[in-house]
């Protein structure tokens, strides 16, 4: 299996239900892989997590074959799931729809530490504050 | 449908809280390109609600530096996008193509009606490496068809989608054994040798590191990289009988003086180096 890679994709979508409409159509299309194989495999790995986002990373070879990972959902989908909502808040600096602990900030920010480009523990976390500050959830120190 | 490709240069730090602002606001997903900047792109049909959707993408990605997020230029850009049948659209890459004198690789969705002699090897692309259309694929096939022989045994080291097993099988070879580490690769193999009808001659393998000791084939292929070449070197030289042949692919033009030492090394004899390209395949015999 030689690997000589033409491309890396990656996309956030909902588990079990990728089709060749956007984002996935014209991510991959522009690299001519075989679509509908990678859209069938991932649907059947990701069915048993419908409802949530799974990150996919997908390396396309020169010959246009290609291979893919599972990667842990966004720091988004982990907030929401940390703070037992839907959905975020529309107008987050106004209006609240939960809070968490400084505790699940941390643990969230070690499951993504490795894709969040952080120096360390601190960084990562800060990171992930901001984002649950966006999303108009609240940390209590 | 019209699709509105929305385009935002961000960060790392950012990417995760964009993609959640785009897909809060009806993006039924998001790709991800490049470390830095970080490129997040998403796609919203073009209907009534387009302007009001955008204003809010544009509205929260304006907001998050006041929660501590470093968006980089933040800056979004939106093109329109036709669409097209992207499900179809990708197997224009892909048509029938000869290889040598005989080989012909087919995709399966197009007609081809066989000449004389023709060796077709229907083949759809997939996750495993080995379509037909790499210089390292072809090279080997072009060796092979001048090496091959009716009643030949073999082995195939590193398959990926078993084109080069299967390839033996059309020329009469009589057993061929195919290995790869990658379960993805063994699967996508074993479906191709029973859509060519060569499960009688080819059986497939999921092996990390295979010894070969006492296999004795006719002939090895390996079209891989060039440090797993060196690295199975010995392996490779214990697969063959004395005076069996080794065909190696998969080499960078760089590294081909230090492939073919690591096969002299384990008693090799090196034939012959054709070249495409960047890439050069050596076929070697085994002397002792």
């Amino acid at each position: 299996m030689a690997k000589k890679v033409m491309g890396v994709v990656k996309l956030q979508i909902s588990a079990g239900k990728a089709t060749p409409a956007p984002p996935v159509g014209p991510a991959l299309g522009q690299y001519g892989i075989n679509m509908m194989e990678f859209i069938k495999s991932y649907n059947e790995k990701t069915a048993a997590q419908a409802g949530t986002i799974v990150p996919v990373e997908i390396t396309i070879f020169e010959d246009r074959s290609f291979t893919y990972v599972l990667k842990t959902p966004p720091a988004a989908e982990l907030l929401r799931k940390a703070a037992g909502i839907t959905k975020g808040s529309g107008v987050p600096n106004r209006e609240k729809v939960a809070n968490i602990s400084q505790d699940k900030i941390k643990e969230i920010a070690e499951v993504k530490m490795a894709d969040l480009n952080a120096n360390d523990i601190e960084g990562a976390m800060k990171i992930i504050e901001g984002t649950a500050r966006s999303m108009g959830i609240t940390v209590s120190k | 449908m019209k699709w509105a490709e929305i385009r935002v240069d961000t960060t790392i730090q950012a990417a995760d809280a964009v993609s959640d602002a785009m897909t809060e606001n009806g993006c039924g997903g998001t790709s991800v390109e490049g470390d830095s900047p970080v490129i997040v792109k998403c796609y919203l049909p073009v209907d009534d609600r387009l302007e009001e959707r955008l204003l809010s993408v544009k509205e929260a990605i304006a907001r998050l530096p006041e929660f501590g997020l470093e968006v980089g230029t933040g800056e979004v850009t939106v093109r329109h996008a036709e669409d097209q049948d992207w499900a179809e659209t990708w197997k224009e890459h892909f048509h029938p193509i000869r290889i040598g004198e005989r080989f012909v690789i087919k995709p399966s969705w197009e007609a081809y009606e066989a000449e004389p002699g023709d060796r077709v090897i229907e083949l759809d692309p997939g996750m495993a490496f080995g379509t037909g259309y790499h210089p390292t694929t072809q090279l080997v096939l072009k060796l092979m068809e001048k090496r091959v022989k009716p009643g030949m045994t073999m082995v195939d080291f590193g398959t990926g989608s078993g084109i080069l097993a299967i390839a033996a099988a059309r020329m009469k070879a009589s057993v061929v054994v195919a290995f790869d580490m990658d379960e993805v690769a063994v699967q996508a193999a074993r479906e191709n040798v029973v859509t060519n009808d060569v499960q009688e001659i080819v059986e497939v393998h999921r092996a990390e590191n295979p010894k070969f000791v006492g296999m004795q084939v006719d002939l090895v292929t390996a079209n891989i990289i060039a440090d797993v070449i060196m690295a199975h070197a010995e392996s490779l030289a214990n697969a063959l009988r004395v005076g069996g042949t080794l065909i190696a692919s998969g080499i960078i033009k760089e590294r081909q003086l230090e492939v073919e030492q690591s096969l002299r090394n384990v008693n090799f004899d090196i034939v012959e180096t054709p070249t495409d390209g960047e890439w050069v395949a050596i076929l070697a015999k085994r002397a002792r």
